[in-house]
């Protein structure tokens, strides 16, 4: 009798694991998965169940959403002014978007810049890179754009909106003014209504890297234009905290904690406690002001050192500077494979440079260099990691590299004259419109 | 194989000799003009005739230039490549910097295709880029593109 009820009991408590895991199976993950365009009033909850898919500017990206899904990368072809769509398993483009500017106004053509997929993967925009205001929207379910618009707003003139930053709990995204040499502004839009709803006046001029921190309490910002330095701004009130000069500031980032707001500037790289907005340390590093990725754990950052054809290697718990890795001309930024984070590509933009490397970041070494077109600036890889476009803004055409294999000396080659632009400069994965379809 | 030289300064001075350093004070159409009126461009650049569209030069070049020390261009050309018709040679230039010819590229039907993917150094601010191309058998063709270049960048 004992024995039967220790069987059975066995056999109930066996069943009951078995059907909990089942049930936690089957229970569909609410952070990160849904996609869809944002709407106003969203909760916090609804808004952070949207997929995450934007890596610049913002620590989160949910790639395990799209893994497997079916995809395209999108070319901002700055020069010409289009964007490319490359279908990566066939290795080409197959559609190019034409990028307008609004009726009325004589800009100069182009300037479309950067991709930045809107929360939620329905919709990105392109932002801006030369001496307008203009934006594009695309609707990725149909790969058009749908809207084009300018940020100046309040008498407030914008110029040049070039680097979008995501808020994390609300529809809200802000974006600087690079080119402007007296004045700094962040312009706030918003992810619902897809339009700017604000505008913020800054002490310091050509706003940069713009980023909410994770609670989306404040902004920090990089001015690029002398006197360099960074803002801080507090969401709520849209006023600025305070501004620091930082001698030959550029760049900006965010651990993926969100503890530090790291600035790559002329000999250091210069950290500020988020929390306090105080400034915690000054990393001395060869040459600086390139770009910042951080390891998805947050141990390690790898800062672009430009002048010093570099990248720094920073250890995040001392807040040292571990190991320089020689790369090439004007090195700029890394890029994670996000199938295996171990190993990424890094971009040489120079003029003269036609090689991205590839970067060991468990042993921090350079793995080797791939021959790309001239130029190379940005790089994007699919989710599953398989494939990788860098964009050759000193060419007409990118390169497409193919990333599968596990060991990163095969990665190659695929084509370097995937059909761009001149200038061609930010790349983005997106999910392709019979994708999105399905989902949606 | 064709032969593409950036122009040296002695080069240079040959070439305008006649001119003198006058040249880069002319603006580019008087140039032209004192060339002898032997530069044909396209009457109506939306509808290029047969003959203009195989001889006016494919110019790419951005609208805005981020970096003028390194402003990349790309010269194409639909024209054939014979014996006895073929482009001898394409020619870039820029009248608002102080080095007026930014180079130029000698072809012979041997080359296959006319076609120069460079990069040029641009003074700063507004300027027009002219490339001129010469036909075997039909003379020098010209065509124009206006650049800005613009400091700072990403």
């Amino acid at each position: 009798m004992r024995t039967k009820l220790i069987f059975f009991t066995a056999i109930a408590v066996m069943g009951g694991l078995i059907m909990g895991c089942t049930l936690m199976q089957s229970k569909p993950a609410s952070k990160g998965t849904k996609f869809g365009a944002p709407t106003e009033g969203m909760s916090t909850e609804e808004y952070q169940s949207l997929v995450f898919l934007d890596p610049q500017n913002t620590i989160r990206s949910d790639w395990h959403a799209v893994k497997g899904m079916d995809g395209n990368f999108l070319i901002d072809n700055q020069g010409e002014p289009t964007v490319s769509v490359v279908d990566y398993n066939k290795g080409e483009t197959i559609k190019k978007i034409k990028m307008m500017d609004p009726e009325g106004t004589s800009f100069k053509p182009g300037g479309n810049h950067h991709i930045f997929v809107i929360p939620g993967a329905r919709y990105a925009w392109s932002s801006q890179r030369y001496e307008k205001d203009v934006f594009w929207t695309i609707d990725l379910s149909t790969q058009e754009v749908v809207d084009t618009f300018r940020l100046s707003m309040n008498g407030k003139t914008v110029v040049a909106p070039l680097h979008v930053g995501f808020a994390y709990t609300q529809p809200l995204a802000v974006v600087g003014n690079i080119l402007d040499k007296k004045k700094g502004y962040l312009t706030l839009l918003s992810t619902a209504t897809r339009r700017p709803v604000d505008i913020i006046e800054l002490s310091c001029p050509g706003a940069r890297d713009a980023m909410f921190t994770l609670d989306d309490s404040k902004i920090f910002t990089t001015c690029q234009q002398e006197p360099k330095g960074i803002s801080i701004v507090d969401v709520k009130t849209r006023k600025e905290i305070k501004m620091v000069p930082i001698k030959g500031g550029r760049a900006g980032g965010m651990t993926p904690d969100g503890k530090y707001f790291m600035v790559g500037a002329k000999g250091a790289v210069v950290l500020f406690d988020t929390a306090t907005g105080d400034q915690v340390k000054s990393i001395k590093v060869p040459g600086g002001g390139g770009n910042f990725t951080c390891l998805p754990d947050g141990s390690k950052c790898y800062a672009g050192l430009r002048k010093a054809n570099a990248v720094g290697v920073l250890d995040m718990a001392k807040l040292e500077l571990m190991t320089t890795i020689e790369t090439g001309p004007n090195a700029n930024r890394l890029y994670l494979n996000p199938a295996n984070t171990r190993y990424g590509l890094f971009t040489n933009e120079s003029g003269k440079s036609e090689t991205v490397s590839i970067i060991d970041t468990q042993n921090d070494v350079k793995v080797k260099d791939i021959i790309t077109g001239l130029g190379p600036h940005n790089v994007a890889f699919n989710p599953d990691g398989t494939a990788a476009v860098v964009s050759t803004k000193k060419e007409d055409v990118a390169t497409l590299i193919d990333t599968s294999s596990a060991n990163p000396a095969d990665w190659d080659v695929i084509t370097t004259e995937l059909a761009s632009g001149i200038q061609n400069n930010g790349v983005r994965w997106v999910p392709s419109p019979e994708a999105l379809k399905k989902v949606l | 194989m064709h032969l593409c030289n950036e122009v040296t300064r002695r080069q240079f001075v040959r070439t305008v000799a006649v001119g003198g350093a006058a040249i880069s004070l002319l603006p580019a159409t008087s140039w032209f003009d004192a060339q002898g009126g032997v530069f044909q461009s396209a009457k109506d650049p939306e509808n290029l005739t047969d003959l203009e569209r195989i001889h006016i030069p494919k110019v790419t070049l951005p609208p805005v230039v981020e970096d003028g020390t390194q402003a990349s261009i790309i010269v194409a050309m639909d024209h054939p490549m014979e014996a006895d018709h073929y482009i001898k040679s394409i020619q870039i230039l820029n009248f608002s910097d102080p080095v007026v010819i930014k180079g130029q590229c000698f072809f012979t039907p041997l080359s296959g295709e006319a076609y120069i993917g460079t990069q040029i150094r641009l003074a700063g601010g507004e300027g027009q880029v002219w490339v001129v191309a010469e036909c075997s058998q039909h003379g020098k063709w010209v065509v124009s593109k206006s650049v800005k270049v613009a400091a700072g960048g990403c």
